[in-house]
């Protein structure tokens, strides 16, 4: 059936949309909004309650008679912030999958935000009032607020901020919320949680800022930006006049003048701070709001695969540049790390009916050949543990944690070579661990042909021929240690897979036995 | 004199006494059916009835808890009490008059006699007898009142006999119920067409229900009990079942009102005034036979056709008319307007009934108030939840009087497999509304019924009410969000055409007047025509006395209560208010303002009272299709061209007739009715 519903469980909100895939794209069939207090109270005492448990069930279960309606029988629910960051996440979830009968998929916050992203640069990117080039993008929540730089080409830089508007509001309490401080209290607050990442803004480039999110409703509506437009935009003099203004208001002053409930009022403060912080690091004279529902995203991804797997795939050169700022950032060799790449993907290619891994492992693997090299510094103990931990602590646009654990894990197997058959960690999942060590044979086959970081070989190319894995290159320089270690490197490879690497070399430059 | 506040308004108790007065003077009219007449004497009482028990019980209650803050019309509820007890004695008398002294002559030179039973014919009185000892006296109950026995408790609205009785200890008074379980009006043999009322031949026979005793005396009487229902919703777990207990209750409010038969003796009046609690001022004495709602059954009865006004009935809706049977295929083809009685209200049902049978219908909600005993909608939805549609109903729990009726019927259609949700809390689900939900060759499509009468396919040929089709996705989306919203489901959503009570209808009322003010002080032309049964509400007056004194013309068709004093000098120059009272009662409610010559034009289930639009949900939707814009001026055009059933208010508040001339008669019901038969004629011709 080309129709589907999805409810997604929101910080604030429970959302219901039904919709069809037409000739003329997604139509809307129903959207519905149900306040809940899912934010609140995993926000503040760190455990949903029992009762609010029930009340999300409930509303559940409103909603399957709902996709009944539309003879839509198959819904599927997912979570984010709020339910990720409940300590009693499994009981939640264990609770309203018997009470309503379906699962909850929870979105880590990387994948939450990478469907924002990807739309936004879309946007960017394909409409002709936007210039490519860089833009300051924010997603603001209920529960964080994600910022990025997107460079012109790709998005490069992002760090996820735990601070949304409901978080804020509920860390701060009613007292400072009331006082006549907080707007100073919000500006300090927020500079202090983005300072780190202003050093790689370029102010002075970046003449555009976008965001997105809930809160961004409140803003449209707010300031009647309502035009039913996707997009939608506000002059930096004007938003500064409104700033003021919402600053020096009462929550009922803003009621009346803004046509908004007290809720909303409490918020809209918060959520107008975090927009000036991202005008404040750019020199934009507008404020672009960018109207995307989550609900649309995952309703895209139900309805329409092909486009959905597209969109992930054109993710992925964020997460790449994300990866080579990272890797330039902690100072791996660049022209290694190139190289490695190069040569692990050409690999990777060629013996593909061999490895039988997919698309999603190219991908992982890749950011690993980016990343291998990363934290030379001096005087470093304990490399391999520190490389380790940064991989699964690092914000890669677009990486959820499991991605960061399999990418942290082929590093360390590549690290310890086929000595060590042991994991970082004991939730390396069962199917992931041949994967991992898969991946890591290629990488350290790969890195072989560079072990002096100088680049010996050029024009490698990488031919698999029954069963052989012929690497042929070319070069006018002894390699003995490249040599050496990729032999070391291919009986791994062979006992991995069968295959058995060869090196080729042309110009008359022989390997030395 | 207006602007010291106090005489702005009208006071809401008398004005709806002059509109009450308005439907006597149907009664009063000689130029129409003799049974029409009665009709409308029946319609009066009916209404008085209603009155006493919600309005004037209400004014008791607040006397009784010490609250006398005056209303907008500086009254006091002890003043309005005493100007509604002046009123409402004078139109009873005025009732009476008409009853006894016009029309029961007129019944009985055409044969139709209610006699006393000292009147029989010897036949006559032996089949009155033999009616009596057979069906009547064992279902009797003689209730004695003494030290042991205190006044019994008398149901609201019952018809009663009282009886003085002796022995030789002394006198005692009794009370005997006259049964409901059988018909009042008794037909006699003979030549013509007699009858006895039931309470005539308990009177006559009542001694034998006292053996040993002698029986003095016997008069009927009537009381009118409070009846409006105290339910408590916050502390409600079960709403169904707490209204259930207050209907039970109802009967048992307080008395407000005793209606007795001029010929009770003083002293019996006096006992019962003493018994009952009522002051003299809520006793009525009448000239004839109580009750007079039953002569609505008499002027409906089939034998008496020769005596009644040649029935108008409902027609064809033309848009149908080449879709056959197919409501969904008309629909498609654009929005459509009904115009009931003169468009008939089977469409409306035929778009349920072939919502519960078709295979591509996947759900039907609905909103329920008021439906008739039998209705045909309640049918096709037990059907179409049979046939396993998700089918939801809202079914308001809380319509004043019809509460027994609705919740037998919201049982049915539970069982039945529908999902049903009785009302809100603090709020009565007022709006009208049906949503069909299609699964279609290109995609979900959603036909959308609104409209400002209920779905009860009986007084659907006695209202005038209006309602439109439409499967616009925009209409659909809002009545879905309207359920949604409803069923609990989602907060208020932002609409996207309508507007809703509690929610922004009023703003949107508001802003519509404020903006022809406006236009109309820039020198934009500026009119508003509304057409409702009342205007009650301060703010919505006020902007309209403002929007006058702008220069806007203002035309108020309001049925019954106005609360707006029209015609005044420098407060309500340009505001004309007429009331239409006629054969059909004027129900719908259509809201037309200029809008600078774009004319915006909605139909709501909402009148302009606080109750419509603070405390009860209610839609209020634009016509926007080009065609049936036309027609809803052309609706409102003919309406205000009326002269013979129409009252013009005066600056005073009181209502005058139009002057008729030998050239100006002009109604407008007949008027709809003809029109509706045309169309209908010209979409046959166009068919062959």
């Amino acid at each position: 059936m080309n129709r589907a519903a999805v409810i997604y469980i929101g910080s604030r909100v429970l959302q219901f949309y039904a919709a069809e895939l037409t000739e003329d794209g997604i139509e809307e069939l129903e959207f519905v909004e149900s306040n809940i207090a899912l934010g609140h109270e995993s926000f503040t005492s760190g455990r949903i309650q029992l009762q609010t448990i029930e009340q999300v069930a409930n509303r559940i279960k409103d909603f399957k008679r709902l996709a009944g309606d539309y003879g839509i029988e198959d819904l599927q629910v997912f979570g984010t912030t709020a339910l990720r960051e409940a300590r009693n996440r499994e009981f939640v979830l264990d609770q309203l999958s018997f009470e309503t009968g379906l699962e909850v998929s929870v979105f880590e916050d990387a994948e939450e935000k990478m469907y924002f992203y990807n739309q936004i640069v879309e946007i960017i990117e394909g409409q002709e009032s936007f210039a490519k080039e860089p833009a300051l993008i924010a997603y603001v929540g209920t529960g964080n607020i994600g910022v990025t730089h997107y460079s012109g080409e790709a998005i490069h830089v992002t760090q996820n901020i735990p601070l949304g508007t409901l978080r804020l509001r509920e860390k701060v309490g009613d007292s400072l919320l009331e006082s006549e401080g907080f707007a100073s209290f919000l500006d300090d607050y927020l500079d202090n949680a983005v300072h780190l990442f202003k050093r790689y803004i370029p102010k002075e480039k970046t003449h555009q800022v976008l965001v997105a999110g809930k809160q961004t409703d409140l803003l449209t509506r707010a300031f009647q930006l309502d035009g039913g437009d996707r997009v939608v935009s506000l002059d930096r003099k004007t938003f500064e006049e409104r700033y003021s203004h919402i600053k020096a208001s009462t929550p009922e002053q803003i009621v009346a003048a803004y046509d908004l409930t007290y809720r909303e009022a409490d918020i809209l403060l918060p959520a107008m701070a975090i927009f000036r912080k991202m005008l404040q690091m750019s020199k934009a004279q507008t404020l672009t709001v960018i109207r995307l529902r989550f609900v649309d995203l995952l309703m895209n991804r139900l309805l329409n695969d092909r486009s959905h797997r597209k969109e992930i795939q054109d993710f992925n050169r964020h997460s790449i540049a994300s990866a080579r700022r990272l890797g330039r950032q902690y100072n791996h060799i660049v022209d290694h790390a190139q190289m490695v790449e190069s040569l692990a993907l050409q690999i990777f290619d060629e013996t593909k009916k061999v490895h039988g891994l997919g698309r999603v492992d190219r991908f992982r693997m890749q950011l690993a050949a980016i990343l291998h090299g990363i934290a030379g510094f001096e005087d470093t103990k304990a490399y391999h543990q520190i490389i380790y931990d940064m991989l699964r602590n690092f914000n890669i646009v677009g990486l959820r944690e499991r991605d960061l654990l399999i990418i942290a894990e082929t590093v360390h197997k590549f690290l310890h070579g086929s000595k060590e058959d042991e994991f970082v960690s004991p939730s390396v999942p069962p199917k992931q661990k041949t994967r991992i060590t898969k991946m890591a044979a290629i990488l350290l086959l790969a890195e072989s042909l560079d072990q002096s970081r100088t680049q010996k070989f050029q024009d490698c190319q990488v031919v698999h021929k029954k069963g052989d894995l012929l690497v042929k290159a070319q070069t006018s320089v002894p390699y003995e240690l490249e040599g050496w270690y990729f032999d070391r490197a291919a009986k791994w490879f062979n006992e991995i897979f069968g295959v058995n690497p060869k090196l080729e070399i042309k110009r008359g430059y022989k390997h030395v036995d | 004199m207006w602007t010291n506040g106090t005489e702005r308004y009208i006071n809401r108790e008398l004005s709806w006494l002059d509109f009450n007065w308005r439907v006597l003077e149907e009664a009063q009219d000689r130029s129409e059916a003799v049974m029409e007449r009665l009709k409308f004497i029946a319609i009066t009482a009916s209404n008085l009835d209603e009155f006493f028990m919600v309005r004037v019980a209400g004014l008791l209650d607040q006397i009784a808890v010490g609250y006398d803050k005056k209303d907008p019309a500086g009254l006091s509820p002890k003043e309005q009490l005493e100007k509604i007890s002046v009123e409402t004695h004078q139109m009873m008398d005025a009732l009476y008059d008409c009853l006894v002294d016009e029309l029961m002559p007129i019944m009985e030179k055409e044969e139709i006699r209610y006699l006393a039973y000292g009147q029989l014919s010897s036949d006559q009185k032996a089949y009155a007898d033999g009616y009596f000892d057979e069906v009547v006296f064992p279902i009797l109950t003689p209730m004695a009142i003494d030290t042991s026995r205190p006044f019994p408790l008398l149901a609201n609205k019952s018809l009663n006999v009282a009886i003085w009785i002796a022995h030789d200890e002394g006198e005692k008074f009794a009370v005997v119920q006259v049964p409901t379980v059988v018909d009042r009006l008794i037909s006699l043999p003979g030549p013509g067409m007699d009858h006895i009322m039931l309470e005539e031949v308990i009177k006559a026979r009542v001694h034998e229900l006292f053996g040993g005793y002698e029986t003095l005396d016997a008069y009927a009487f009537r009381i009118t009990r409070n009846g409006d229902l105290a339910i408590d919703e916050d502390e409600a777990e079960d709403l169904l079942i707490e209204i259930e207990k207050s209907i039970k209750m109802r009967k048992w409010g307080a008395p407000v009102r005793m209606e007795y038969e001029a010929a009770m003796p003083r002293v019996m009046v006096k006992y019962l005034k003493k018994r009952l609690d009522l002051h003299w001022d809520d006793i009525y004495e009448t000239k004839g036979p109580l009750d007079p709602t039953q002569w609505m059954a008499v002027s409906m009865d089939k034998r008496f056709r020769h005596l009644q006004k040649k029935a108008m009935k409902p027609n064809d809706v033309a848009d149908f008319i080449p879709h056959g049977k197919d409501v969904f295929a008309a629909i498609r083809q654009g929005d459509i307007l009904l115009h009931h009685p003169y468009d008939s209200f089977d469409p409306v049902v035929r778009f349920v009934e072939q919502a519960a049978t078709d295979p591509k219908v996947l759900a039907i909600k609905q909103t329920l108030y008021r439906v008739s005993a039998n209705s045909p909608i309640i049918k096709a939805l037990v059907k179409a939840a049979e046939n396993g549609k998700q089918v939801t109903v809202l079914v308001e729990l809380k319509a004043r009087f019809d509460e027994e009726n609705n919740i037998i019927w919201a049982k049915r259609l539970e069982k039945a497999g529908c999902h049903v949700i009785y009302g809100l809390t603090g709020l009565k689900i007022h709006c009208k509304t049906i949503l069909v939900v299609r699964d279609e060759e290109d995609g979900i499509r959603r036909y959308v019924h609104m409209g400002t009468g209920n779905y009860n396919d009986s007084t659907a040929k006695l209202y005038t009410d209006t309602g439109m089709f439409t499967c616009r996705r925009n209409f659909a989306a809002d009545i879905s969000a309207l359920f949604n919203s409803l069923t609990g489901y989602a907060k208020e959503p932002n609409w996207r055409k309508i507007a809703a009570a509690p929610g922004n209808m009023r703003r949107t009322f508001l802003r519509s007047i404020e903006n022809e003010t406006v236009n109309a002080r820039k020198g934009v032309p500026a009119r508003i025509i509304c057409k409702m049964n009342s205007l009650v509400d301060e703010e919505i007056i006020d902007r309209l006395y403002e929007a006058s004194q702008a220069g806007v013309r203002i035309d108020l068709i309001i049925r019954g209560i106005c609360c707006l004093r029209s015609g005044v000098e420098g407060l309500s120059d340009n505001i004309r208010v007429y009331s239409i009272v006629g054969t059909f009662l004027e129900h719908s409610r259509i809201y037309y303002f200029h809008d600078g010559g774009g004319g915006r034009m909605y139909m709501s289930s909402a009148d302009w009272m606080p109750r419509n639009l603070d405390r009860r949900v209610e839609i209020m939707f634009p016509i926007v299709a080009e065609d049936l814009q036309k027609e809803v001026e052309q609706i409102l055009d003919i309406s205000l061209r009326e002269t013979v059933k129409m009252r013009v208010q005066q600056p005073n508040g009181k209502y005058k007739p139009v002057m008729l001339t030998a050239d100006n008669h002009f109604n407008s019901q007949v008027h709809f009715h003809e029109r509706a038969m045309e169309k209908v004629r010209k979409a046959l011709k166009h068919k062959q």
